[in-house]
């Protein structure tokens, strides 16, 4: 019936009510304010989070596609395109390029009039250019069909002549062609 | 002492310390705090002579626990009820007793009932409260007595009520009861919660939920910083991508222009579907990217005059 502290002085019964009161209040107020300041900065985390992501995929997603755009435009893919800051990677790429040339001739009836050899030419101060030659002959019909065989293959020619032999049967014919492959190499590399 | 004792003394105690707490506090704070949250929380009635009952008013009570009375009118429908008696049928006597006697209160006040009751025990029932501790110790207790029947018949008068109901033997200026004879739970009225328990239980439930929604933007703040570092990784790779292609046109540009394969066989397709059968090819020369050139000897060519040539230059569509 009584009240607590009864004994107390007047002015220690209330600092003892307000120290109590407080207490309370900061037992309830600090679990609820460090609870909200948590659940603001993890959402402000995730909110800068989300914006960078999106930003990035943005970006992202337009380099990628200007690359593909790239790729398709210029017959080349991931792989190929290294060749033109490697010279050995651009040697091989050559390489296979006669190799498919060479295949697709003698596989149509033609005939290389000697293995395809590769010149190395230095076009500045950081280009350096691989030429890669095949003379063949053959019937023209068989050429034709040799070459119709690489339609698809992106490969490209950098000159290209083909002659009807006189003298010969008709439609016999010795040809030439040329391609080029060039990569950069950085300064002062002597590859 | 089994826990459950324990346990209910420590909550009765600790709620009677925080009250006093509270209402001491609250003395000192300014009106509009204590008013903070002001609403209807008990209607008053007064027990007529019988079972006649009278509206008395409306008890607010703010959030701090701060009382005041209004007036019955106004719309305001409390869920609680308080029901004051007459003071015709209440006994009152103020007695001096001891501290510890104060301390213990009804029940020590029970056993010297015989004292003060002018109503025989076992048809009395009675209430009490503190007026004030005396300077030579001791305390001043006001007793309020009546008969046992009389609280029956007020308890059958009760109006209907929501909430807890209560009967009184007197009301203060601020609407604070006098005596409590007696109290209870309408049966209209599930459990109520104590606005303690409920503000607990609101803390503990926001707490609850913040950790819970910190949690799910934490999980997902992790998974974009795995996709973020992701897309990094893979801009850095389109970065390396972008200067290889710059090399490749540079590269590219740095020479002689050259023609895909496939544009050749097109253009000789094309020179196949369009040029008479008897057309005799004698070279084919590659002369620019874009232009492919095909000669041959013209119709009327009879091999002893002067050759008549044909020419045909064939746009390389797409070049270079």
């Amino acid at each position: 019936m009584t009240s607590p502290f009864a004994s107390l002085d007047a002015r220690l019964r209330l600092i003892l009510a307000w120290a109590i009161v407080s207490g309370v209040v900061l037992l309830i107020a600090v679990p609820v304010m460090v609870s909200a300041a948590s659940l603001i900065e993890t959402w402000q985390r995730a909110d800068t989070l989300r914006r960078d992501v999106s930003a990035l995929t943005l970006r992202v997603d337009g380099e990628d596609d200007a690359a593909i755009a790239w790729y398709e435009a210029n017959g080349e893919t991931e792989d190929s395109l290294r060749a033109y800051s490697d010279p050995d990677l651009a040697r091989q790429a050559l390489n296979a390029d006669l190799d498919a040339i060479a295949e697709a001739l003698i596989e149509a009836g033609g005939h290389l009039l000697q293995t395809p050899n590769v010149q190395q030419v230095s076009l500045g101060e950081n280009v350096t250019e691989l030429a890669g030659e095949v003379r063949f002959s053959g019937a023209l019909g068989d050429v034709l069909r040799a070459f119709t065989a690489l339609e698809h293959s992106h490969i490209r020619l950098a000159d290209l002549s083909i002659n009807a032999l006189t003298g010969e049967p008709e439609g016999r014919v010795r040809g030439r062609l040329q391609l080029r492959r060039r990569y950069l190499t950085e300064a002062g590399d002597d590859s | 002492m089994t826990a459950n004792t324990l346990l209910g003394r420590l909550t009765h105690r600790g709620g009677a310390i925080l009250a006093w707490a509270l209402e001491t506090a609250r003395a000192t704070m300014p009106a509009a705090l204590r008013n903070l949250g002001r609403n209807p929380d008990t209607r008053l009635c007064r027990l007529g002579a019988e079972t006649s009952v009278t509206e008395a008013g409306v008890r607010y009570r703010s959030l701090l626990g701060e009382v005041s009375l209004g007036d019955a009118g106004g719309g305001a429908n409390p869920a609680n009820l308080q029901l004051e008696l007459p003071d015709t049928d209440q006994f009152r006597r103020v007695l001096t007793v001891s501290d510890s006697v104060a301390r213990r209160g009804r029940a020590a006040l029970e056993l010297r009932l015989n004292e003060f009751s002018p109503i025989p025990l076992d048809q009395a029932s009675f209430a009490c409260r503190l007026v004030a501790p005396m300077e030579t110790g001791g305390y001043e207790v006001e007793v309020s007595v009546i008969r046992t029947q009389r609280l029956d018949q007020a308890i059958e008068a009760l109006p209907e009520a929501r909430g807890n109901w209560s009967i009184v033997g007197a009301v203060d200026a601020s609407g604070q009861p006098g005596f409590q004879f007696a109290s209870g739970q309408s049966a209209r009225g599930g459990r109520q919660i104590g606005r303690g328990a409920g503000l607990l239980v609101l803390v503990a439930a926001s707490v609850l939920v913040c950790i819970a929604w910190a949690d799910r933007f934490s999980r997902e703040a992790d998974s974009l910083e795995l996709r973020r570092t992701e897309l990094i990784g893979f801009a850095r790779g389109l970065h390396e991508t972008d200067l290889e292609i710059q090399r490749a046109e540079q590269a590219i540009q740095a020479g002689a222009d050259s023609v895909e394969l496939g544009r050749i066989v097109d253009a000789l397709r094309t020179l196949a579907m369009q040029e008479p059968a008897d057309l005799t090819i004698q070279t084919i020369a590659l002369e620019t990217a874009e232009m492919l050139v095909i000669e041959g000897p013209g119709p009327g060519f009879d091999g002893a005059d002067a050759p008549a040539r044909i020419r045909l230059e064939l746009p390389l569509e797409g070049a270079p």
